[in-house]
């Protein structure tokens, strides 16, 4: 009874109608461009997409030729926060480039500076043809003429370029863990492509690819707005000045805080049941001939995106127990924020953290070697919503016998907040005021 | 009454909320710019690449400061209270909307100084532009706010709004919250002009429902 009561006051309220619109419109603009049909590579075609090779003798010219290009055209790509900055870099980090640039080349600071004849790699015009059209044609980038150290080992380069990406920055092309899927990238051999279209099309693996790219995108959306909807209910008795009145029922701290937190999570849950739903029709749609077994990416799914509301509710509910509701939004936001920023977008899950990333159809394989990393990472999940829970339902039977918490006195600067701005006008004006706020 | 009096009484208000109201709201806001700060490069920008700390981060010092407007009476019994004081409700929340807007400039100045001693190219289109989108997004979260009496309902719209700049920046047209990271130079008046707007709506329907 208490449970469905919780419900209707989740879905009335006005946060939980935001929450299903932003799921619904991530899900239509994000997921919903997505649909495409893999097929079986043709011999014949010869362009079967490319592929990331963690091969040091690939990786290592190919960075340090773009480095240098980037230092004599004096601007580095980077994406800090998503979107893309073209970083220019002051006169003592450009030195420290230099330095950099002297030990991956070879070359001295002062040939490296005097060289004048950079040119981009890229379609340049020709001249014309009979017809008067112009012709163009792809040409390397033009840099100094230099060789890597013979002595250069992949380690030390390693270092080299995590310091580059640090003068830029961050978030640029030479962080060590983007090296290879920057520069590692060739293309994919007909076996290669066969093998992964096979892996792909393997008995559950098919509806596993599709739900793979759907919880990647809705990841993000469940990482944050959950904390909106649990901030906006945990402070509706506060609000509502019924603190008083729940704090003497019968019912325990444990069933009140417990009933709520589930009906918060179940209510949350289900767009996001309906969204897996319709990705399973839909794909069934697009695979009329082929029996697609959903149970395991089912499972994955529900793994994946489950523990992003478990914990992103407790967390919103212990900080808006212990602090307020707009603190709580606050640093979840900065904690959604940080996260985006951390995380790649294929073939590194950290074994913690808020969110996973496999912003790709296919490459399953890759997917595979991290399934530990990533069953790590949402049983954290798990298990620091299950902290903050324990931790928000002691808080409350504290309240419960008259303790208020240590946070209130910091938030309310040591006076009983809601009539305080009153009482200090009163006093102002020079009217007498009870400790209960009365004039 | 004579004037001196209503001025000592608005003094009087404006220290109390400033005291009371303005702390946290004020951190927040301090906090996002010391963030933006720490998550961007500022280092030699110019372009659109500068638009892009004060678009993509600063301009939520805006709902930081301006959608707690009405939370300390949040609760209807309170602001009942309130409401039968002789200094109007409605004058009290608009001096915490005025000292919000100057906070607001006041912050977009000084992140722009320290990007500007970082040798970013700055225009001051590009601190204009920062202001009036801060200042849209933040009338966005004070109307969804005030309306719904729900803070947190307030700043869950400023989010779907700037998604929807993110995702649907054309057909937003001049109200993208992005613009300039884009490379459009050119509108934010029009935000300011929404703002303004929006502010004056949201009182005005919140006078008629007797919310304020």
């Amino acid at each position: 009874m208490l449970f469905l009561k919780e419900c209707k006051k989740v879905i009335c309220s006005m946060t939980f109608v935001l929450y299903v619109v932003t799921v619904i419109a991530m899900y239509m603009t994000q997921y919903g461009g997505e649909h495409r049909i893999i097929t079986e590579p043709r011999p014949e075609t010869g362009d079967y997409g490319m592929t990331v090779r963690e091969d040091p003798q690939l990786i290592m010219p190919a960075a340090v030729e773009r480095l240098l290009g980037d230092y004599l055209s004096g601007s580095y790509p980077a994406y800090p926060i998503l979107l893309y900055k073209n970083v220019k870099l002051k006169e003592d980090k450009r030195l420290e480039m230099r330095s950099l640039l002297e030990e991956l080349t070879g070359l001295s600071g002062e040939e490296i500076d005097g060289f004048t004849g950079y040119r981009d790699a890229g379609f340049y015009s020709e001249g014309l043809d009979a017809g008067g059209n112009p012709i163009v044609q792809y040409q390397e980038a033009a840099v100094p003429v230099y060789s890597l150290p013979e002595n250069l080992t992949y380690e030390h380069f390693c270092e080299l370029m995590e310091q580059a990406d640090r003068i830029i920055g961050g978030g640029s092309m030479y962080e060590v863990k983007s090296l290879a899927n920057n520069f590692g990238r060739v293309p994919m051999t007909y076996e290669e492509a066969l093998r992964e279209y096979e892996s792909l099309m393997a008995p559950g693996e098919l509806g596993k690819a599709y739900l793979r790219l759907h919880c990647d995108y809705m990841g993000i959306d469940l990482a944050v707005m959950p904390v909106f909807v649990a901030a906006a209910l945990w402070q509706l008795d506060k609000r509502a000045r019924m603190q008083s009145l729940i704090y003497t029922r019968k019912s325990s701290a444990i069933k009140i805080v417990g009933t709520r937190y589930l009906a918060l999570v179940s209510c949350m849950a289900v767009p996001v049941l309906l969204t897996l739903a319709y990705t399973v029709y839909t794909t069934c749609g697009m695979y009329p001939q082929t029996h697609i077994a959903w149970g395991r990416g089912l499972g994955m799914a529900l793994l994946w995106l489950l523990p992003d509301i478990l914990a992103v509710s407790a967390l919103g509910a212990l900080l808006t127990e212990l602090f307020s509701p707009l603190l709580a939004i606050f640093l979840q936001c900065v904690w959604w924020i940080l996260s985006l920023r951390g995380t790649e977008l294929t073939g590194n899950v950290a074994r913690f953290g808020l969110q996973v990333r496999h912003n790709a159809l296919g490459r399953a394989v890759l997917w595979q070697s991290q399934w530990d990393n990533f069953v790590c990472n949402r049983l954290a999940l798990v298990a620091l919503a299950l902290c903050c829970l324990a931790l928000a339902t002691w808080l409350y039977e504290r309240r419960r016998r008259g303790k208020t918490a240590w946070t209130d006195k910091i938030l309310y600067l040591g006076k009983n907040h809601a009539h305080g701005i009153m009482r200090m006008v009163d006093k102002k004006a020079g009217k007498r005021v009870t400790g209960d706020g009365d004039v | 009454m004579g004037m001196c009096d209503r001025i000592e009484i608005y003094c009087n208000i404006l220290k109390v909320n400033l005291r009371r109201q303005y702390p946290w709201p004020a951190l927040a806001a301090v906090a996002l710019l010391v963030i933006t700060k720490l998550l961007f490069n500022l280092n030699a920008l110019e372009g659109a690449a500068v638009a892009q700390p004060l678009e993509m981060l600063m301009i939520w010092i805006g709902p930081a400061l301006l959608v707690p407007v009405f939370l300390p009476e949040q609760n209807p019994e309170l602001r009942d209270v309130v409401r039968a004081r002789q200094t109007s409700y409605l004058q009290v929340c608009v001096l915490r909307i005025l000292y919000a807007s100057l906070t607001v400039i006041a912050l977009t100045l000084v992140f722009t100084g320290l990007m500007k001693a970082d040798e970013s190219q700055v225009l001051p289109y590009h601190v204009w532009g920062s202001i009036c989108s801060a200042l849209l997004l933040g009338a966005v979260g004070l109307a969804a706010a005030g309306l719904s009496g729900n803070a947190a309902g307030g700043f869950m719209v400023c989010m779907l709004y700037y998604l929807a700049s993110y995702g649907m920046d054309r057909r937003l047209g001049c109200l993208s919250l992005l613009s300039m990271s884009k490379g459009q130079m050119s509108g934010k008046g029009w935000q300011l002009l929404a703002a303004v707007v929006l502010v004056l709506a949201a009182l005005a329907v919140m006078r008629r429902r007797k919310q304020i």
